[in-house]
């Protein structure tokens, strides 16, 4: 007999104990936020949890901690020391720990939900053709009949029309893709995030399998994004009419089943399908402003892949340059040790390479003649500055030199040209206006201060500057047309500017 | 000719900081690691085939594997003064390797490793040994092969019980130059030295003896005649002009060669290298000792040795 079949399974200890209601309320959380894909959980989001309800009024903060270890010692937890990066030395100390439930516990979790609801299967994978299958199924679901004898208001959708149990199937194909799709995925991402593949990932086999996975889930990503779009339109679309009739047709099918041992109620059917229906929409769409489950889920995808190929870049890098550095170092330190000083910075040299250069400072060379001895070349002459904290160098003092005319004159030079510039633009402006494109060749210097206006203009907000004696103007482009702005020295393509003065 | 291939002044400018910096990193400078990259292709050439060097110019950094031909004291890492601060460091790379990047971990943590990694005895209560981490752990800050996080590494020196947090960042992945081989398989500098020659040409002539004697022009402050049949030296002589202008092209040094002695000497002086004179105290005392020297040498009081090679002649 296989030795397995003989021994006691921990996992489910808690099934069946004194604190069952305890563990069962933590671990049935760890569960639903597992579905969710949130593998990893601070005990404080638990314990926030649990105090919702009544019969954890008097729970505390060690209970839980203690209810944490006894969960982690049967195997149903898996406590994971928080990585992420800290910016203290307190921080870091506080071993921060989040949990993640066992696949074990989720397989028993889901079994007892499933023994509570009488569901099924677990698989994990990505499914890509479950979304279409789900769109097709959709699709049938909601189609309008379009039948030439009725006019366009009077359209029915096709449920109304169909058979009861094709409603039914198609009904229930629906939602069992559905169950599929989310089931599949979560676990799925569960297990591409899970520690074991994490260090996976960091071996050198990952390299071998990296590129199929990689196709694998960028194509699911294609898929989820091309049907995901459409299943959103269809259910942003289909109204509350056809909700109504198509659960009650469901209902009227299901009814029909003749059973023996229990009475159904019909209405109880109905509220059942419609919170089916709702888990669909949620899933798709989210709900109250939540993000949809269908986000969070191409959040993780994504991710993975962007991880993915960190780690592979990593390992690339890691297989190219650093093969068994460690030994390298170790060897290199034994080494050191025993050398002289001077000998270990020259093997220093060797291997780290040589830091910094040294060269001479001097006068340009001076001899052609390479016989020539160096003793016999004149020397460079340097001057050395006493090393006194108070020297400075003697400066000579000098008289003030009035130089008021120069400056004078300098100033009237440079208003004349001011002047002169004021010129030329006022032939240009025609009724506070510049059109660029009408302008007769211009001088470059009058190019280059509209150049310069334009600069200043577009760089606010609303498209005004000032001009150098400070007029105020609006840069307007007139329309996309490129223009030509000759000059003496050149022409220049631009596009259709109009300067107009403001005040 | 595309900007890739062109060597000029921004070229210069980038060769001189390859030479005078360990690696040129992206993040902090840049400009600089942005002037390389344009230049990678001019720069990449020339110090191949000049001085055999490589030029690594990768994602996070720039850097030129600077091998001297012949090495010397001053090129080891000055800020050591212990072999066991070597020693410690080789032992701080091997940890870092464990860690991966992005990691973070205390003082302590790395402080009881390294007393297993150590190939000797480690007592962290003694201040030497405590001394000898804090200069390895400032060099290593220094070179960006560990970052602080928090805490100071001072502290360390005196009290063992004082705690940093450090992070691992990618760079120290590349602080080790490769070797064909497996570093743990040679055990002498001649070994490690002759590692990097892939070709089997003659040792005395052909591009071994250029890039030697290009490497001993410039990281050293001169090359001095060892004999009389000196293989470099004719080099140097017979190719003079070839060297004088290639070295102008590329480099803002001006060459020169005298019947003992070449050397890369500067007129200006940059702020960023090691030069003599500099402005410590020690090279105004040297330069009066040197001209003092000089005039007794040229009143023939006291002799050069006949100036022959045998004796280095530096001024």
């Amino acid at each position: 007999m296989d030795e397995q079949l003989l021994k006691p399974i921990p996992e489910i200890t808690y099934l069946n104990t004194e604190n069952t209601w305890r563990y069962r309320a933590i671990l049935r959380f760890f569960y639903r936020q597992h579905e969710r894909l949130r593998h990893y959980l601070f005990p404080e989001e638990v314990y926030s949890y649990l105090k919702q309800f009544g019969a954890f009024q008097s729970y505390t903060e060690d209970m839980l901690e203690q209810d944490l270890q006894r969960l982690v010692a049967w195997g149903n937890l898996i406590p994971r020391q928080e990585t992420g990066r800290v910016s203290s030395i307190e921080e870091f100390k506080r071993k921060k720990f989040r949990y993640q439930c066992s696949p074990y516990t989720v397989e028993i979790e889901r079994m007892v939900h499933q023994l509570e609801q009488l569901g099924e299967s677990f698989g994990g994978s990505l499914e890509r053709t479950l979304f279409d299958r789900l769109l097709q199924l959709l699709g049938e679901l909601t189609t309008r009949d379009t039948s030439p004898f009725r006019a366009e208001n009077e359209q029915l959708y096709r449920v109304e029309t169909m058979p009861l149990e094709e409603v039914n199937l198609l009904w229930e194909d629906l939602f069992d893709q559905f169950r599929k799709l989310t089931e599949n995925a979560a676990d799925y991402l569960a297990y591409l995030k899970s520690e074991k593949i994490e260090d996976l990932m960091q071996t050198e086999d990952f390299l071998l399998y990296k590129e199929a996975l990689m196709a694998y889930l960028r194509n699911f990503m294609a898929a989820l994004q091309k049907s995901s779009l459409r299943i959103e339109s269809i259910l942003l679309h289909v109204d509350d009419q056809w909700l109504e009739r198509t659960v009650e047709r469901v209902a009227d099918y299901q009814m029909s089943i003749p059973r023996l041992d229990e009475k159904i109620d019909k209405e109880e059917i109905i509220t059942r399908l419609k919170a089916q229906w709702n888990s669909l929409r949620y899933w798709f769409l989210g709900v109250n402003g939540n993000d949809s489950e269908l986000l969070y889920m191409q959040n993780e995808t994504n991710e993975t892949i962007r991880k993915m190929t960190r780690f592979a870049q990593r390992l690339g890098e890691r297989y190219q340059n650093m093969r068994s550095r460690r030994k390298d170092y170790l060897h290199l330190a034994g080494w050191f040790l025993n050398l002289s000083m001077e000998e270990a910075h020259k093997l220093s040299a060797c291997v780290f390479g040589v830091f910094h250069t040294r060269h001479l400072y001097t006068d340009p060379g001076r001899t052609e003649d390479i016989d020539a001895d160096l003793w016999h070349e004149p020397p460079a002459v340097l001057t050395i500055k006493p090393r006194t904290r108070h020297y400075r160098e003697r400066t000579k003092p000098s008289a003030i030199e009035d130089r008021s005319a120069a400056k004078q004159q300098m100033l009237q030079q440079h208003l004349l040209m001011r002047e002169a510039e004021r010129k030329l633009i006022e032939q240009i402006t025609r009724n506070d206006r510049i059109r660029l494109s009408e302008l007769p060749a211009v001088d470059p210097y009058v190019r280059k201060t509209l150049l310069q206006w334009m600069t200043r203009a577009s760089g606010q907000e609303d498209g005004t500057a000032k001009t150098e004696s400070g007029r105020k103007f609006k840069l307007i482009l007139l329309d996309d047309e490129m223009i030509e702005l000759a000059s003496s020295d050149g022409i220049m393509r631009m596009p259709n500017y109009l300067i107009m003065f403001l005040e | 000719m595309s900007s890739q291939n062109l060597y000029d002044e921004q070229a210069k400018e980038a060769a001189e900081w390859l030479l005078e910096n360990f690696w040129v990193l992206r993040e902090d400078d840049p400009d600089r690691y942005r002037m390389i990259r344009e230049r990678e292709q001019a720069l990449t050439l020339y110090f191949r085939e000049k001085l055999g060097y490589r030029l690594i110019v990768h994602r996070y950094f720039a850097k030129l594997e600077k091998i001297p031909a012949v090495p010397e004291t001053w090129m080891g890492i000055q800020e050591f003064t212990d072999p066991r601060d070597y020693a410690l460091f080789c032992c701080l790379l091997a940890f870092i390797e464990m860690k991966s990047v992005d990691e973070q971990f205390l003082l302590s943590d790395l402080c009881e490793e390294l007393k297993s990694l150590y190939p000797d005895e480690l007592d962290w209560t003694h201040y030497e040994h405590r001394k000898s981490l804090v200069r390895v752990m400032r060099f290593a800050a220094s070179l960006k092969l560990v970052l602080t996080v928090d805490g100071d590494i001072e502290q360390f020196r005196y009290a063992e019980t004082s705690e940093v947090l450090y992070e691992v960042p990618i760079y120290s992945r590349y602080f080790m130059r490769t070797y064909p081989k497996d570093l743990f398989q040679y055990s002498t500098l001649e070994e490690l030295l002759e590692a990097e020659h892939t070709d089997d040409s003659d040792e005395q002539t052909g591009m071994r003896r250029r890039h030697r004697v290009y490497r001993q022009l410039f990281l050293t402050p001169a090359m001095l005649r060892k004999s009389d049949d000196d293989v470099d030296f004719l080099y140097l002589r017979t190719y003079r002009n070839r060297i004088r202008e290639d070295i102008e092209k590329h480099t803002n040094y001006q060459f020169e060669l005298y019947r003992n002695t070449a050397m890369l000497t500067r007129m200006e002086r940059g702020l960023r290298q090691d030069m003599y004179p500099d402005q410590r105290a020690i090279s105004d005392i040297s330069l009066q000792f040197a001209e003092q020297l000089r005039a007794d040498v040229l009143s023939g009081r006291v002799t050069t040795g006949g100036a022959g090679p045998d004796h280095p002649q530096y001024v």
